[in-house]
């Protein structure tokens, strides 16, 4: 007893009264080499140059991450002629939450580090440990002082289980695909906070100095339950030049692009150092897809990647776009009560359901674009004499696949709903994650544009892919 | 989305809205941005901007040829 208490005194006097520091300012060195698109495009070969490979990955706890390695795990399967496999082919991978757990490990490690992942992470108790984390003595005064917060339970279990104090300059040093877009949502503007380096820039910060475990939980800092991931904002300062596209957007008349002023001005406000500290929560209260960075990317040249003038010059010829949606959306008790829910259902119902709806606007939204706008461009080009333009937008709205991973797309109801049920947790059961990996292969492989995307490119899976129908009896009904 | 043809100085990679890690193309060159405001500049191999011009919330479907100005002396990007 005179133990602890001892401990519990060394703990609280060694916490000191300072909250944690999360992110480093630039320095000259850290101009140096930065993890962005055109570093990462020239170090990493492209053998598709004409293609644009995008995953985005949601997020819903394990369920989510198991869900995403599935996907990871199977494009690792997907042989080209090269001797390759679609995943080395994977440009651009956005993720929010449960998704960036493996998009994060997928980056770093690429589909052969997916079997690790599951061992390490997926197959555990991840809540146990957290509580276990937490709820002992030590934990309990540590949590008592700012020095330590709860996001930092999930920060040490994904540092601890998986990352080791990798950080985004490993990433950068790793030289190899995807780019990596981890995203959190900004708490007080309610928007994307993509961890590039970019946006980085707008709070004179270094990227590369970040550790991946740090942008991962920020990512999934659930409301309430976690803490946010606070970021230091060191603007105005010398070491970063104002990025020119916040002028010009801020420039632009409301009437003519809202949302590019939109984005202008919270730019702006960060730049300016009017926002002192930016507190950031799990990414799906803004975007739950992880689609928000690379719409934006495919939709205006403001930042690295050009992807819209790349479509448009016809250095882009075709476009794979592969969204995995772990949306749950199980059976609620309240529906059947006459009783007032309480204040905690009512709070959670809130955080869940604006997330998990959140998610239909946005996923419709990246279809829209890929499927008929490019192709609405092409004509407008057209129209305006412009039938080179007009060719390359036609030819990118030829090429798009658009890949559906969505628990949705299920069409036995028995079964679609047993998989929506699945709680968003870090523990799953042993069935549940059997069930998601089964399923997140044939989900995949049953879109109807995956066969034919593998054949155009000349390639073959390395084994056959599980059915739907297969799926569901690897997690039947109990 | 507007059209802009930037078509002077020729030969130039033509840089958009401060993004100076990736070029646009090589003008003259059509760059396919979202309605609103914009600016096109070239560097100089020193990495600083000797020509520029703006465009002002140009409404969707539209078609524009620019010209860029001499900046003299050029600015550091």
């Amino acid at each position: 007893m005179m133990r602890i208490c001892v401990m519990l005194l060394l703990t609280a006097a060694l916490a000191g009264c300072s909250y944690p520091t999360r992110n480093q300012p630039m320095t000259a060195a850290g101009e140096q080499h930065p993890y962005t698109w055109p570093t990462m495009n020239a170090a990493a070969p492209d053998d598709m140059p004409d293609t644009l490979v995008v995953v985005t990955a949601s997020g819903g706890g394990t369920r989510a991450t198991a869900l995403a390695m599935s996907v990871f795990d199977t494009l690792g399967h997907a042989k080209l002629p090269s001797g390759k496999s679609l995943a080395d082919e994977v440009d651009v991978v956005s993720s929010v939450s449960g998704g960036s757990v493996a998009a994060a490990y997928f980056a770093l490690h690429g589909a052969a580090g997916m079997p690790a992942l599951e061992h390490d992470f997926v197959r555990t108790d991840g809540i146990g440990a957290l509580l276990a984390a937490g709820l002992n003595p030590i934990g309990l005064a540590a949590l008592a002082t700012p020095s330590k917060e709860r996001i930092d339970l999930l920060i040490d279990r994904l540092d601890g289980t998986l990352f080791h104090g990798a950080t985004f300059a490993d990433l950068a040093a790793a030289q190899r695909r995807p780019y990596l877009i981890l995203n959190a949502g900004d708490m007080v503007e309610g928007v994307p906070f993509p961890f590039t380096q970019y946006t980085l820039d707008l709070l004179c910060s270094d990227l590369k100095q970040m550790k991946m475990s740090t942008a991962v939980a920020a990512s999934a800092a659930f409301p309430v339950a976690l803490s946010p991931v606070t970021l230091t904002n060191y603007s105005p300062c010398t070491a970063v030049k104002r990025p020119g596209w916040i002028d010009e957007g801020l420039a632009t008349q409301w009437q003519i692009n809202p949302t590019r002023l939109d984005q202008a001005r919270v730019a702006d406000a960060y730049f300016t150092g009017r926002k002192k500290y930016i507190h950031l929560l799990d990414g799906g209260i803004s975007d739950n897809l992880g689609v928000a960075e690379p719409f934006r990317l495919l939709t205006n040249n403001d930042v690295s990647p050009l992807f819209l003038q790349q479509i448009g010059s016809g250095r882009i010829k075709r476009i794979v776009f592969v969204m995995v949606n772990a949306r749950s959306f199980p059976v609620s008790a309240l529906d059947q009560q006459k009783a007032t829910p309480s204040e905690l259902s009512m709070l959670l119902a809130t955080i869940d359901s604006t997330i998990d709806r959140a998610t239909l606007g946005t996923s419709e939204r990246v279809r829209k674009l890929l499927v008929e706008e490019l192709g609405l461009d092409a004509k407008e080009a057209a129209d305006l004499g412009l039938p080179q333009v007009a060719a390359n937008l036609n030819a990118a709205a030829d090429n798009t696949t658009f890949i559906d991973v969505d628990f949705d797309a299920i069409p036995l109801a028995s079964c679609r709903q047993r998989f929506h049920d699945i709680p968003t947790s870090w523990t799953l059961s042993g069935p549940q994650i059997d069930g998601i990996e089964a399923m997140g292969e044939a989900l995949l492989g049953a879109d109807p544009g995956f066969q034919p995307l593998l054949q155009s490119l000349g390639g073959h899976m390395e084994r056959p892919l599980v059915s739907i129908d297969q799926a569901c009896q690897v997690y039947p009904a109990m | 989305m507007i059209y802009i043809t930037v078509n002077q100085p020729a030969g130039r990679e033509l840089y958009v809205n401060g993004v100076y890690d990736e070029s646009a193309g090589t003008t003259p060159v059509t760059v396919v941005l979202p309605a609103g405001t914009h600016k096109f500049e070239t560097l100089t191999p020193g990495h600083a901007v000797d020509f520029r011009q703006r465009v002002t919330n140009v409404p969707n479907g539209t078609k524009e040829t620019i010209a860029l100005t001499a900046v003299s002396p050029p600015e550091p990007a």
